[in-house]
């Protein structure tokens, strides 16, 4: 089983440390499954145009292959203009349709500010519906303030959520047959 | 050179069917007496847009033109039940209130009538966060436009009356603005 951390962010780094966060929890409960990180920040993806997705070359190519040979995602979104970034948008207009269909989907968002909590709730979570994601119900909005200023989380409840989150991804992939009994 | 009319097409794609209707209400505008500037997101330079570069010459003078704007239209094929990343990649990096007492109108296109509530569930949320002050809207099918008919694209008659008395709307709003300020 492989699970990809996608940080969707092309700026900042806390999305792209609260996305490796899960993915540590990850390995550290189950060494079989095999994670990578996907950050937004080190691909530059064309902006989709409605072409067939195998018509895109270099890294969109590379960046659409990995997310559809995935067997679960943790998406990691920042929050801009009270919606997902852009950048991150384009993405999913790059996906086929059933590129994350049936896969279990675990969302991290961070923000400035308490007021952005629902922006996954209302702007991302209906995006991977249509895909057709299974996306777990709960996932762990990180404020800033949770951070210190080496950009580390240092709150413990939210440490345990990121923790917590790991633990239902591998265990829905599970119930969904993307682990095997052994792992 | 200040526009009384901002139309922002979001498509990214070459031959599109909102950009069609987008430059027909602007043909419609202009035959009122307005000025109208037509802003095609494909216009613009893709590495200012994917790099978010706010500070680009190509950003400052898109927001001024926003800024100065009395009205603005804004446009967006459904991709992935949303507006395109492409669009959203131009709206994150613009100023968050860069739409503050400015009437707007919103128009989508998509493949099927499933997709109306795009419209209210994306975009206005997103233009609202601009501090926008949305009108009710336009949603079209892609059936109901002819994009090679570039006098009149839309080939549906209740869709045109739609449009119309949405555009009318606008207008009356805008026209109403300027006459307070008269007075």
């Amino acid at each position: 089983m492989k699970v990809i951390g996608l940080s969707g962010s092309i700026v900042g780094t806390k999305t792209r440390v609260t996305v490796e966060k899960v993915l540590d929890n990850i390995t550290d409960l189950n060494k079989e499954i095999e994670v990578e990180l996907l950050d937004m920040k080190d691909y530059q993806l064309e902006f989709c145009d409605g072409r067939f997705y195998k018509d895109y070359t270099g890294d969109t190519r590379t960046v659409i292959e990995k997310i559809t040979e995935a067997d679960a995602l943790i998406i990691g979104t920042p929050v801009f203009q009270a919606s997902i970034p852009g950048a991150l948008k384009n993405l999913f207009d790059l996906l086929p349709v059933d590129a994350i269909m049936n896969k279990t989907i675990g969302i991290v968002s961070t923000a400035g500010s308490s007021h952005h909590h629902l922006v996954v709730e209302h702007q991302l979570k209906p995006i991977l519906s249509y895909l057709k994601g299974m996306v777990l119900p709960q996932y762990v909005f990180v404020e800033e303030r949770f951070f210190n200023e080496k950009k580390e989380i240092i709150d413990g409840e939210i440490l345990f959520r990121l923790r917590k989150l790991a633990e239902d991804v591998i265990d829905i992939s599970k119930r969904m047959g993307k682990v095997t009994s052994s792992g | 050179m200040m526009s009384e009319i901002v139309v922002l097409s979001g498509s990214p794609s070459e031959s599109s069917r909102s950009e069609s209707v987008l430059k027909f209400i602007g043909s419609l505008l202009i035959e009122e007496g307005f000025s109208v500037t037509h802003i095609s997101i494909r216009d613009l330079s893709k590495d200012v847009l994917f790099n978010g570069e706010f500070n680009s010459p190509t950003v400052k003078d898109v927001t001024k033109l926003i800024q100065e704007a009395e009205g603005v239209i804004v446009g967006s094929p459904v991709y992935k039940s949303s507006y395109s990343g492409m669009l959203k990649t131009l709206l994150d990096i613009l100023p968050q209130d860069v739409l503050e007492d400015t009437p707007v109108l919103p128009l989508m296109t998509g493949g099927s009538s499933s997709h109306l509530l795009a419209l209210e569930y994306a975009l206005k949320p997103l233009l609202a966060s601009l501090k926008g002050l949305n009108l009710k809207g336009v949603y079209l099918e892609d059936f109901q436009i002819d994009k090679t008919k570039i006098n009149n694209p839309i080939i549906h008659t209740k869709a045109l009356e739609r449009l119309t008395k949405q555009v009318a709307y606008f207008t009356k709003i805008i026209n109403s603005k300027q006459t307070n300020i008269l007075l």
